[in-house]
């Protein structure tokens, strides 16, 4: 048995150590909010915040999320208000087929924890999840709009 | 009709109780249907027709019966029928739509999602379908209130007695008006009295469940006792399994079964040649459980007598056939030939778009559970119907006992038309007796995939002195694309009218041309792929348009304005050239480059604003878009839909492409099959509707096609070199954050000496 939190919830899971962390996530806790895009960390599709940090958990296995905190999409609101970062992509418009998306949330998430105002370029570099349709503009204008959101939010 | 005591509308096959009916117009009106409520007084939900359904509490559910893959059609559809039924927005229920004759596209008589068809094929069925209803709800009002019908108005939901404040809900009048019989011409609100669409945005229903992660996709299905399956295919195109070493599978955890699939990717229309691929298939208790148990066993493959067959020997074929003498006349008008012949002024080139794989973020997967007679369905699918006759066709269920139930795809593109995937989990779901999901990895979905084949085409014309053609003559070298999205077993021969989409017809006239093309029977299966035959052959045919213009040094936009024929095209090149600053002066390197197309019933003009250094190094700055779409119904649905198709162009003119070797696929996931990265996409996108008035036509398919031959006439205008064979990444031509990941052994070489 392996134990970890996940959206703040201890949860003990009975999966095999080596199993990626999205397949525990998706088919042990029944999460279904994070994909499976690739299986080899290219997309992005399947990115979940262990601790501090975005991982792929599609490559990531369970065994080093063992006694961690595992946040997904499912856990960034707190159930009553979207978190800022959703705010702004529902503002934005930003999904089309939307099967990426959650994973463009995440590592949106974290990007503007450590830098708050992230230029054009700060997005290139940090979020480099794939997208088919081609949302790509509105990603980081949605990016843009989470930090002013996020600040408004703190004043 | 069947009656149904326990009335649950939502499970009450509908197929019973609809009929359409083709109006001598040319219109499609569905008939009223009158179904017996019975004694149970739970019944919610009244079914007016196939689209509309009111509760006796004024709930008002609106039926969606195109797939939401992307491209916001599960807003614009049930908008239009809102607006029509003056119903209010801010309540409505939207339902997916079960496979029904009532959801055929009328123009195929088929049920299928693609080919920027839902707006344009339904706007008018939909409007005639959800005014009938109205006008229903208003005679039931009527003689409940005992006034004439047009003393009655509408408005969100409520039937109001004009010139009083009487006023009630639809819900109060819809058992009346389901005893009525549908009047056969209800009248139409004018467009200025639409509320809801007609150049207007909404914001798109399916958006706030994309971003909590509760939209539910078909990998997100579960059944009660559900297992998994996995499925390795054999890769070789023609290759067989030989040998199957099972190793230690059977005592890996969690392995409930191990299936052998003799079809692993069947049709319903087979051409000759077709790689039929056999499968293995491991169950167990989760994916994870079935991927290790699947890998644990060693496959041995005959590689089959294509085992030879790599990109290069293909494109031998292309260009062999192209010099060859065997071909199907598209088109001959007037004597191009005799006038090709004798002139001293033409000009030639050859084109090649490369094969393309779909690469929906949503790796192929169905859920599938028979029970007994029945079957039934949970899959990401475009095609409904498509998996209801092959399934149908396979395994010999009756229609009535197959249900497919369409979920949010991951993407579509033209490959969730086809049902191969649907059969592998239907014919593991039959053999175990269990429910399945059957997931596909993304090697399998790249491995296996009906790519949008390679295209190859050769323009000639003859020049008059002014430097416009006096005839034409384009040969086309394709394999069929729509062969294996046929649903009636019929082999195309010669002419498949896919592949001749955007060369047959251009917005030009010529007089004199002709036009051959070649059907090609090669291993690697092809199928439908966002923009069709129109994106090879607008990608042709407009950079060799350039090429004329250019030959006089005639302005590419005034080139085009004179050989257009219809007013719609000139229209939207003079948008797209204001709106581009094409005359105006350009900022220092910067370079413009044009393309349009008349596809899918909307004309577009499109211009790309790049710059290029002399490595190859490429900065796209802006792109801009003219569209005359008829009616724009929905302006943010639709411009997010033209920067899909921008991305979407874009990545097949850069960088991806799928090859072969050793009679296989060469790619199989992001890291070979590249497609364009958010770093790579910055340009400033401008999209300009003009609102004609005219016929609707499509959007999703058409905002790709132009960007390829806008960004080649760009780079032509930038460099004075011509590129004529996709994607760009083989001529060395590179994005710049793509060209900071190129290995040493590739970096970029001076090549445009000019700059």
């Amino acid at each position: 048995m392996i134990k970890f939190k996940i959206n703040g919830t201890v949860t003990e899971v009975n999966d095999d150590p080596e199993t990626p962390l999205l397949w525990v996530i998706r088919d042990s806790v029944g999460l279904k909010g994070t994909k499976f895009g690739c299986g080899k960390a290219f997309c992005g599709a399947c990115s979940v915040h262990v601790e501090d940090q975005v991982v792929r958990s599609c490559s990531f296995p369970l065994k080093y999320a063992a006694g961690k905190s595992v946040t997904t999409i499912e856990g960034i609101s707190d159930g009553q208000e979207l978190h800022p970062v959703q705010k702004a992509w529902i503002e934005e418009q930003v999904p089309q087929c939307g099967y990426c998306q959650s994973g463009f949330i995440m590592s949106t998430v974290k990007l503007l924890e450590k830098n708050p105002n992230p230029s054009d370029e700060d997005i290139n570099n940090s979020i480099t999840n794939l997208c088919r349709c081609g949302t790509y503009s509105r990603v980081r204008k949605a990016v843009h709009k989470s930090a002013e959101l996020i600040k408004k939010e703190q004043n | 009709m069947k009656s149904n005591k326990k009335i649950n509308i939502t499970k009450v096959s509908r197929r019973s109780f609809l009929k359409t009916t083709g109006l001598a117009t040319g219109g499609l009106l569905l008939q009223g249907f009158y179904l017996p409520l019975g004694e149970d007084n739970s019944v919610a939900q009244i079914t007016l027709n196939a689209f509309v359904k009111i509760g006796k509490d004024n709930q008002v559910t609106l039926v969606s019966h195109q797939a939401e893959m992307g491209q916001g059609i599960r807003t614009t559809l049930p908008a239009i029928l809102a607006d029509e039924l003056d119903a209010d927005w801010t309540k409505v229920n939207i339902e997916r739509g079960l496979t029904d004759p009532a959801f055929q596209n009328p123009k195929f008589n088929f049920q299928f999602t693609g080919n920027a068809e839902s707006v344009r094929a339904f706007h008018d069925v939909l409007r005639m379908t959800a005014a009938t209803a109205r006008e229903m709800l208003k005679e039931a009002a009527a003689l409940e209130w005992k006034v004439s019908v047009d003393k009655l108005s509408t408005n969100n939901s409520y039937i109001f007695l004009k010139g009083t404040n009487k006023k009630a809900p639809y819900g109060d009048f819809v058992e009346r008006a389901n005893t009525l019989k549908p009047p056969k011409n209800p009248p139409l609100k004018k467009p200025s009295e639409w509320k809801l669409v007609g150049n207007k945005s909404l914001p798109r229903v399916d958006i706030p469940d994309k971003v909590t992660g509760r939209a539910e996709f078909g990998i997100d299905v579960e059944r009660p006792g559900m297992v998994y399956a996995v499925i390795e295919m054999c890769p070789y195109f023609g290759g067989k399994i030989k040998e199957i070493r099972e190793n230690n599978v059977r005592n890996m955890p969690g392995f409930i079964d191990l299936v052998r699939m003799p079809v692993a990717n069947p049709v319903v229309a087979y051409r000759p040649g077709f790689p039929k691929k056999e499968g293995v298939v491991v169950v167990a208790k989760s994916y994870w459980q079935a991927r290790k148990a699947l890998d644990s066993i060693t496959i041995i493959y005959d590689s089959g007598p294509n085992r030879k067959m790599d990109s290069d020997s293909l494109y031998g074929i292309y260009e062999k056939k192209m010099s060859g003498s065997e071909w199907f006349e598209t088109l001959n008008e007037g004597s191009s030939e005799t006038i090709l012949n004798a002139s001293k002024n033409t000009h030639e080139a050859q084109y090649y778009s490369a094969w393309q794989s779909h690469a929906t973020m949503e790796p192929m997967n169905a859920t599938a559970e028979v029970r007994g007679n029945k079957v039934e369905v949970w899959a990401p699918t475009q095609g409904q119907e498509m998996a209801e006759i092959l399934i149908s066709q396979e395994f010999g269920f009756a229609k009535e006992n197959i249900t497919i139930n369409r979920t949010y795809l991951g993407g579509g593109f033209g490959r969730r038309l086809l049902a191969d995937y649907i059969y592998q989990a239907v014919f593991v779901a039959q053999k175990i007796q269990k429910p399945v999901k059957l997931l596909w990895s993304r090697e399998d979905d790249m491995q296996h995939d009906f790519y949008r084949p390679g295209v190859m085409q050769s323009i000639k014309a003859s020049l008059n002195k002014e430097g416009y053609p006096t005839a034409l003559d384009l040969k086309l070298i394709s394999p069929s694309v729509i062969q294996a999205a046929t649903a009636i077993a019929y082999v195309f021969e010669g002419e498949d009218f896919s592949i001749i989409e955007g060369a047959k017809e251009t917005p030009y006239h010529f007089p004199n041309y002709r036009m051959r093309t070649h059907l090609l029977r090669i291993p690697p299966p092809a199928s439908v792929w966002r923009t069709t035959g129109y994106g090879p052959n607008v990608f042709a045919v407009e950079c060799f348009i350039d090429e004329l213009a250019s030959k006089k040094k005639i302005d590419p936009i005034t080139y085009r304005k004179k050989l257009v024929v219809e007013k719609r095209s000139k229209t939207v090149l003079d948008v797209v050239a204001k709106a581009s600053n094409w005359y105006g002066p350009k900022k220092k390197g910067h370079y413009h480059g044009v393309a349009i197309t008349h596809s899918f019933e909307s004309f577009v003009a499109q211009v790309v604003e790049i710059s290029i250094d002399s490595y190859g190094i490429l900065d796209i700055h802006q792109i801009t878009t003219a569209i005359d779409c008829g009616t724009v119904l929905d302006v943010g649905i639709s411009k997010a839909s033209i920067e899909s198709g921008i991305v979407w162009g874009l990545t097949a003119a850069l960088t991806s492409e799928i090859n072969f070797k050793d009679g296989r696929t060469a790619e199989s996931n992001f890291n070979d099959y590249t497609i364009l990265a958010m770093a790579e996409f910055n340009p400033k996108i401008e999209t300009v509707f003009v609102n004609s008035g005219e016929k609707i036509g499509g959007i999703a398919e058409s905002g790709p096609i132009c960007t390829a031959p806008a960004l080649c006439n760009a780079i032509f205008a930038a460099t004075g070199e011509r590129f004529r064979n996709l994607p760009l990444k083989k001529h060395g031509i590179y994005t710049r954050y793509y060209s900071e990941f190129l290995p040493i052994s590739q970096k970029p070489i001076k090549k445009f000496t000019a700059l």
